[in-house]
């Protein structure tokens, strides 16, 4: 057997020996080791040393206290650290789609709760269509009614023209007796659809022609209604050309 | 009442009974701490890393197989945090007066013998930490816990013989250091 080695051997019983933990026969093997070997017997007197001292060291123990406080404090650490891991869980883009759709839910609340009443919606929407609609209506008819006069206007002005020539050439021919009572006829007629013509147009409003206003009663007013009376028939021909070229 | 074992203590919890891993606390809490505070020399530490120790039971506790017992497995975990803390923090030239939050509890003693034996105290603590974090583990469970070679070879994974020959020159270190402490002190 190498020396060596059953001296290196020997070294790593030292600390048992020291203690007291080797068995009889391998304490023997150490105690003849330490008596012959100068090395060895150095190291176990620093050996000794040590460990004696080490033996004299008391630590501080702990109060009962803390034994007691410190499983309710694992706990704690516990209970916090299963919310950190429930949160890192968590994929990314929940954590963005969660407070997203918080925010578009309060949107959609909100607007649910101040929208407008549908039925009175929709039943205000029905009255203005209805009334645009009967509004349409009355300016059709009033425009068709200016139309019809207009047109009547346009009748009689050829007629008058008509008569006109017929005059002139009577004249020339010097037919006086016939243009007389023709010219007389044709005044009362000129006149009797002057007067038409005047109620046609005292019936057009003026100042809404197209009967735009509420009132369809008024037309034109008490006035002007005077005023036209009170004209020649020339000035109430100048007066209908002008209404018939503004196409009333 | 009988006291339950560490298996059916381990069977409860799995089983949903929180009481399981709470008896397991009470039960191993000291020896825990002991081993942590005797590696990182520091109350504070100690308690810190005996929080997480237990932290790390109560989240593993579910698979724990049984293939060693449950002290074996405790103290594997404390001592790698141990080491782990060790190699985290650097080694202080002076080390600070322990400052625990409770007070001592013999207090009978005369005041010349507590300063004594806190100057024992911050001597072993600066003698300890000259030591490798391996050392000084297997140092801690052989000498304080009487643990055998080979139940601390199964806690640190490592051989039987390597066990050895760390104690020794765990030992080794601090003969030489007390040594020289004496000398300087003389």
């Amino acid at each position: 057997m190498n020396r060596k080695i059953d001296i290196e051997e020997i070294k790593l019983l030292l600390p048992d020996y020291i203690t007291g933990t080797l068995g009889a026969a391998e304490s023997d093997i150490v105690e003849n080791a330490i008596k012959q070997n100068a090395e060895i017997s150095k190291l176990f007197r620093d050996m000794k040393n040590a460990l004696d001292f080490v033996n004299t060291v008391s630590f501080s123990e702990p109060s009962p206290r803390y034994w007691n406080n410190l499983l309710p404090r694992i706990h704690e650490r516990i209970d916090q650290k299963e919310e950190k891991k429930f949160l890192k869980a968590i994929p990314l883009w929940w954590k963005v789609a969660i407070p997203v759709a918080a925010v578009i839910l309060i949107f959609v609340i909100y607007r649910i709760s101040h929208a407008p009443d549908e039925d009175f919606t929709q039943k205000k929407t029905e009255q203005v269509k209805e009334s645009v609609s009967s509004e349409k209506r009355t300016t059709q008819n009033r425009a068709d009614s200016t139309q019809i006069v207009i047109n009547e206007l346009n009748t009689t002005e050829k007629e008058m023209q008509n008569k006109e020539v017929q005059v002139n050439r009577r004249r020339k021919s010097g037919n006086t007796d016939e243009i007389k009572s023709e010219t007389l006829e044709d005044q009362t007629g000129n006149q009797s659809s002057s007067d038409k013509l005047i109620e046609e147009i005292a019936s057009i409003d003026a100042y809404d022609p197209f009967g735009l206003t509420e009132s369809e009663t008024t037309g034109v007013d008490e006035e002007m209604e005077n005023e036209i009376e009170r004209m020649s028939p020339r000035e109430k021909d100048v007066l209908l050309e002008e209404i018939s070229n503004s196409n009333l | 009442m009988e006291e339950r074992t560490d298996s059916e203590l381990i069977k409860s919890f799995k089983n949903g009974d929180i009481q399981g891993f709470n008896e397991i606390v009470k039960r191993y809490q000291r020896q825990v701490y002991w081993v942590i505070r005797k590696m990182v020399n520091s109350h504070d530490d100690a308690d810190d890393i005996t929080q997480e120790v237990f932290i790390k039971v109560h989240s593993a506790l579910m698979d724990f197989r049984e293939e060693s017992n449950l002290f074996t497995w405790l103290y594997r975990i404390a001592t790698n945090y141990s080491i782990n803390h060790i190699k985290r923090v650097k080694v202080r030239n002076t080390v600070s007066f322990e400052i625990v939050s409770d007070p001592i509890e013999s207090g009978d003693k005369k005041t010349d013998e507590v300063i004594d034996e806190e100057r024992k105290r911050r001597v072993l603590e600066q003698a300890i930490e000259t030591l490798p974090a391996q050392q000084r583990a297997v140092f801690n469970l052989r000498y304080y816990d009487e643990l055998t070679y080979e139940q601390i070879a199964e806690i640190l994974r490592k051989s039987v013989g390597g066990i050895k020959a760390n104690y020794f020159h765990a030992v080794k270190k601090l003969g030489s250091y007390m040594k020289t402490r004496l000398e300087e002190e003389k």
